[in-house]
C-alpha cells in the first residue's frame, strides 16, 4: 500500500513538470509565418541567373535606387534563376512572397521570413529561386500586402532581360531623416517628459 | 479490394465495436443496479452518495480513482487536479513571457515576438478558466457535500461529463496556439494568420465555447445542490458563508455566460462570412460589449468563492466566530447584480459618449461597498481575536486581505473617468488585477488546498518549512511584481508588448524580478509534493474545514 | 456589544479620515496648474480646432494635419486647440482591426475602431517631446504602434 501511494503522489508531480515543459516547448514552436504550397525547386536546373537587389519599405518595394516606391516588374525567361537581395529600408517587419498566378492566391512561397530580417535599416538577406513556369507570377510582402507588391512576367522566349522602372522621390529620404530625429531627441524628451509628471 | 470486401469489412468492424460497447455498458448497468441495492440497503438515498461517504474511504486522495468515479468529491478532486497542473503550465508561460521583457528591444524572441503574444494569451485564458474558474468549481464540489450534508448525490453523470467537455476546451485551446489575447476582439481574432490571430484560432474558438458547456453544467449541478439537496437540518439563512458565495457566484455566471457564448457562435460564423462583427456590416465593437456583460462577472467569479473560503478558513485560526454573518452575507450578495451593472467600464473611451461613461463610472465606485463590508467584516474578526495562529493557510489568509486592499484601491482609482483615459490599457491594469488574483485567487486557492492537505494526500502533513517558503516568497514576489506594473502603468506603460520605451525599463525589470521570486515559490510547492510523498501517511485524512461541519472538536488536522 | 460597537466607531472614524485625507491631496494635486500638460475637453463638443486625422493600420499611426501626413510622429503648435479625429483601415485582405491610441502626458485615450470616427479636443500647455502608444493589441507588430511627437512655440 505504501509503494503504490508512494509512486502515485510522485508521478502527479513529474506529470506536472512534464505538462509544463511540453506546453512551453509546444507553444515557443508556434509558426511566425505563414506556409504556402509552393514547393521551393531547389534541385530544378535553370539556363540563366540574374541578381536582383530590392530595398524593402514599407510604402513599397524599391529596385536599385534607394528611395523609390514603385514596386517594379521583372520580365524574365522562363527557366531563370533570379538571386534576390532583400535589403531593409525601414524598420517594419517585411517577407518577401511569391505565388505563381497574377493574384495573392493560396499557392505562395515566402523567401524570405520575417524571422530572417532583423528589422534594422540596411540589413540584407540574399535567396533564390528558379521561375520555371510561364505566366505572370507576383511578389509582395505578407505583411504590406498592398503597398508592396510587384510582378514577374515569365516569357516561353529568350529575347528579353530583366529591367525595372525607377524613378527617385524625395518622399523616403525625409522619412527616414523624421526617424534619425526620433532617435537622437530621446534624452531630451526623457528629461522632459519626467518632469513634467514630477512637476 | 472490391467494394463488397471493403463493405464487410466495415460492418464486421462496426458490429464488433457494438458489442464491446454493449459489453461495458452491460457490465456497467450491473454493477450500477448492485450497488444501488447497496446504498439501499446503507439508508442512501442514491449511489451517488453511497459512493461519496463510503467507497475508498470518507475522502479521497490524488490519483486516477477521483477520474473513474462520478460522486461529487471525486469530481471535486478532478477539478483540484486540473485546476494545480494548468497553474503550473501557465505559470511557466508567464514567466517566460516575463523574463522576454528584460531588454525594451525583444531578444528572447527576437523577430519572433508572435511568440510573446500566444505566451500572453494562454498565461490569461488558462489562468482565468482553468485555475480560477476550476479550482473554485472544485472547492465547491468537493466542501458543499459536506458543508450542506447533502442528502442526494444523482446528477454525477452530468457533472462527469460536464468536465470531460471543459477540460477538452482547454486542451484545445492550448493547442490553438491563439494570439488574440483573452477577450477576443473579432476584427483581429477572425484574421486567421500568425500576424493577427493566429492560423488556429477558430479551434480556440470552439474550445472556449466548450469551456463555457462544461461550466455552466456544472454551475447548474452546483445550484441544484445548494438548493434543494440540503440536509433539512440545514437552513438556507444558516448556511456556510462559503455555499452564499457558490451560490451567488454561480447564479452570477449562469446568468452572464450565455452573451458571450452567442458572441463566440457570431464569431465562429464570421470566420466563413465576415458579418457580423465588421465595419461594412456592424461594429466591431459590438462583440466587445457582448463580451465584457460576461468578461466583467468572470473576474468576480473568480474571487468570490475565495471570499467565502476566507470566512471558513479564518476561524480555524482566530478561535472565534465571524465577525457579522449577515453583513457577510449581504456583502456577496451584493457583489453579484453590482458585478453586472459594471461591465460598461471596459469601454470607457471606446467612443460610446460622455453618458454612457458617466453611469458606468458611478456604478463601479458603488462596488467599492460590498467589497468593504466584506474586508471590514475580515478585520473585525481578526481585531476581536483572542490569539490568532499565523499558520500557512492563515498567512495566505491575511495576505490575500492585504492585498485585496491594495488592488482594490487601483481599481477604484482607475473607474475615474478622467483618469481612465491614463490608466486604461497600461500595466496599472495589469498590477491591479495582479494584486487581486494573485493575493486572493491564488493565495486562498493554496491556503484551501493547504487545509485539504490531509485528505487530498491519504493523510500525509505537509512540510511545514516548504509551505513558509511557498508563501513568504509568492508574497513577496507578488508585491513587488505588482508594485512595479502599478507605478510603471501609472506613467503609461502598456499593456501587452514585446517591447517598449527604454524609459520604463526600471518598472519591467522591477516586475521581472518579482515575477521570477513568483515562479520560483511555486516550485517550493511542487517540492513539497515530492517531500510529502516521500513519507508515509501518519495522520487521519480528515480535515479541518470539513470537521467544523462533521465533528464537534477541533483537531489540527490543517496544520 | 459594548465592544463590538467601540471597535466599530474606531474603523468608521479612522476609514474616513484617510478617505479625506486622500481626497484633500487629490484636490491640491490636480488643482495645482502645474500639473496639467494639456487642457482637454469633452468628446464631441467644441470641433473648430484644427483637424488631425489619426488613422491606426498594422502597425503604425498616421496623422494629417493640414495636408501633410506624417507616419509615426507629429508636431503641434502649443496653446492651440485640436480636434483628433480616430479611425482604423483595414491592411491587405485582412480585416481592419481596433487600436488605441494613448498619449499618456496629455491624459487622452481614444480607441481606433473600424468604420468608426472617435474625436477628443485638446490644447497642449506646455512644450516639450511627448510619447504615443497603441494600447489594445492589434496583432504582429502591436508594440512598435508607438512613437514621439514635440509641441512646438
Amino acid at each position: 500500500m505504501a509503494e503504490r501511494t508512494f509512486s502515485r503522489g510522485m508521478i502527479f508531480g513529474i506529470v506536472i513538470i512534464i505538462l509544463m515543459f511540453g506546453g512551453l516547448y509546444y507553444m515557443l514552436s508556434a509558426p511566425t509565418t505563414l506556409n504556402g504550397g509552393l514547393i521551393e525547386p531547389s534541385n530544378t536546373p535553370y539556363k540563366d541567373t540574374i541578381n536582383v537587389t530590392l530595398y524593402a519599405n514599407a510604402l513599397g518595394w524599391d529596385y536599385g535606387v534607394k528611395g523609390d516606391h514603385t514596386n517594379p516588374t521583372f520580365n524574365i525567361t522562363v527557366g531563370t534563376r533570379i538571386v534576390f537581395t532583400v535589403i531593409e529600408a525601414d524598420t517594419a517587419p517585411h517577407t518577401l512572397t511569391i505565388a505563381d498566378s497574377p493574384s495573392e492566391s493560396s499557392t505562395h512561397l515566402t523567401l524570405v521570413t520575417t524571422s530572417q530580417l532583423t528589422q534594422i535599416t540596411g540589413h540584407s538577406v540574399t535567396v533564390s529561386y528558379v521561375f520555371d513556369k510561364v505566366g505572370t507570377w507576383t511578389y509582395w510582402c505578407e505583411i504590406h500586402p498592398t503597398t508592396m507588391v510587384g510582378a514577374i512576367n515569365v516569357l516561353a522566349s529568350a529575347n528579353t532581360s530583366a529591367n525595372a522602372n525607377c524613378h527617385v522621390s524625395p518622399d523616403s529620404a525625409q522619412h527616414h531623416s523624421q526617424n534619425n530625429n526620433n532617435l537622437n531627441s530621446f534624452f531630451e524628451f526623457l528629461l522632459d517628459i519626467s518632469g513634467a509628471i514630477i512637476a | 479490394m472490391s467494394t463488397t470486401d471493403y463493405l464487410i469489412e466495415v460492418s464486421v468492424t462496426i458490429s464488433i465495436i457494438f458489442l464491446i460497447l454493449f459489453y461495458i455498458y452491460y457490465k456497467y448497468n450491473s454493477a450500477k443496479s448492485e450497488m444501488d441495492q447497496v446504498a439501499e440497503k446503507n439508508n442512501y438515498v442514491d449511489t451517488g452518495s453511497y459512493f461519496r461517504d463510503n467507497f475508498g474511504g470518507k475522502t479521497k486522495a490524488i490519483g486516477i480513482k477521483p477520474f473513474l468515479l462520478n460522486d461529487s468529491k471525486s469530481i471535486g478532486i478532478r477539478y483540484i487536479i486540473t485546476s494545480i497542473i494548468f497553474f503550473f503550465i501557465a505559470g511557466t508561460f508567464g514567466v517566460i513571457m516575463r523574463v522576454s521583457l528584460v531588454e525594451p528591444t525583444p531578444t528572447l524572441f527576437l523577430n519572433r515576438t508572435v511568440i510573446y503574444d500566444v505566451l500572453t494569451t494562454q498565461h490569461g485564458i488558462l489562468m482565468i478558466y482553468m485555475w480560477a474558474l476550476g479550482s473554485a468549481l472544485g472547492f465547491s464540489y468537493y466542501l458543499l457535500p459536506s458543508f450542506l450534508k447533502v442528502k442526494k448525490d444523482s446528477m454525477g453523470g452530468y457533472s462527469s461529463a460536464a468536465y470531460w467537455i471543459y477540460l477538452l476546451g482547454a486542451i484545445f485551446i492550448v493547442l490553438s496556439r491563439s494570439s488574440t489575447r483573452w477577450y477576443f476582439y473579432p476584427p483581429l481574432s477572425i484574421n486567421l494568420n500568425p500576424y493577427n490571430a493566429g492560423s488556429f484560432n477558430w479551434l480556440a474558438v470552439l474550445g472556449m465555447e466548450m469551456i463555457f458547456v462544461g461550466v455552466v453544467i456544472a454551475a447548474v449541478v452546483v445550484i441544484k445542490m445548494i438548493i434543494m439537496d440540503r440536509d433539512d437540518n440545514v437552513k438556507i439563512e444558516q448556511m456556510p458563508l462559503f455555499a452564499w458565495a457558490v451560490l451567488f457566484t454561480l447564479i452570477m455566471l449562469v446568468a452572464s455566460a450565455p452573451f458571450f457564448m452567442l458572441g463566440l457562435a457570431m464569431t465562429f460564423y464570421d470566420f466563413f462570412n465576415p458579418v457580423f462583427f465588421v465595419s461594412s456590416s456592424s461594429s466591431p465593437l459590438s462583440f466587445a460589449e457582448m463580451f465584457w456583460i460576461w468578461g466583467h462577472p468572470i473576474v468576480y467569479i473568480a474571487v468570490l468563492p475565495q471570499f467565502g473560503l476566507i470566512y471558513e478558513i479564518m476561524p480555524k485560526f482566530t478561535g472565534n466566530k465571524i465577525y457579522s454573518y449577515a453583513s457577510g452575507v449581504l456583502a456577496l450578495g451584493l457583489l453579484m447584480p453590482l458585478s453586472e451593472l459594471v461591465w460598461g467600464h471596459h469601454l470607457l473611451n471606446s467612443g460610446f459618449g460622455i453618458e454612457w461613461g458617466l453611469f458606468f463610472s458611478t456604478a463601479s465606485f458603488l462596488v467599492v461597498i460590498p467589497s468593504a463590508i466584506t474586508v471590514f467584516n475580515y478585520i473585525a474578526t481578526l481585531w476581536t481575536s483572542a490569539k490568532i495562529r499565523m499558520t500557512v493557510p492563515m498567512l495566505f489568509v491575511v495576505n490575500g486581505i492585504f492585498d485585496f486592499i491594495i488592488g482594490g484601491i487601483t481599481g477604484v482609482i482607475q473607474s475615474n473617468l478622467e483618469l481612465n483615459e491614463v490608466l486604461h490599457g497600461t500595466y496599472w491594469v495589469t498590477g491591479h488585477f495582479h494584486f487581486i488574483f494573485l493575493g486572493i485567487t491564488t493565495g486562498i486557492g493554496f491556503a484551501t488546498i493547504y487545509m485539504l492537505f490531509p485528505s487530498l494526500t491519504d493523510g500525509r502533513k505537509y512540510n511545514v518549512r516548504l509551505a513558509y517558503w511557498h508563501f513568504t516568497l509568492t508574497a513577496i514576489g507578488s508585491f513587488i511584481m505588482s508594485m512595479g506594473w502599478t507605478v510603471g502603468g501609472f506613467y503609461g506603460m502598456p499593456r501587452f508588448v514585446a517591447g517598449y520605451f527604454a524609459r520604463f525599463q526600471a518598472f519591467q525589470d522591477t516586475a521581472i524580478l518579482g515575477g521570477v521570486i513568483v515562479g520560483v515559490a511555486q516550485l517550493f510547492f511542487l517540492a513539497n509534493i515530492f517531500v510529502t510523498y516521500s513519507k508515509k501517511p501518519s495522520i487521519p485524512t480528515n480535515n479541518a474545514l470539513e470537521d467544523a461541519y462533521n465533528l464537534p472538536v477541533l483537531e489540527n488536522g490543517g496544520e | 456589544m459594548n465592544q463590538k460597537y467601540k471597535v466599530e466607531i474606531i474603523w468608521i472614524i479612522a476609514v474616513l479620515a484617510v478617505l479625506f485625507a486622500s481626497m484633500g491631496i487629490n484636490f491640491y494635486v490636480t488643482g495645482m496648474k502645474s500639473f496639467s500638460i494639456a487642457t482637454k475637453e469633452t468628446p464631441g463638443e467644441n470641433l473648430n480646432g484644427t483637424i488631425i486625422q489619426v488613422t491606426g493600420v498594422q502597425w503604425s499611426w498616421s496623422f494629417e494635419i493640414n495636408g501633410v501626413k506624417s507616419v509615426d510622429n507629429f508636431t503641434l503648435i502649443v496653446n492651440h486647440t485640436y480636434t483628433m479625429v480616430v479611425d482604423s483601415l483595414p491592411v491587405g485582405t485582412g480585416q481592419a482591426v481596433i487600436h488605441d491610441l494613448l498619449i499618456p502626458q496629455f491624459g487622452i485615450q481614444v480607441y481606433a475602431v473600424p468604420g468608426q470616427n472617435n474625436t477628443i479636443t485638446f490644447t497642449p500647455d506646455k512644450t516639450g517631446t511627448f510619447i504615443f502608444e497603441c494600447v489594445e493589441y492589434c496583432g504582429y507588430d502591436h508594440y512598435k504602434m508607438r512613437g514621439y511627437f514635440s509641441v512646438v512655440d
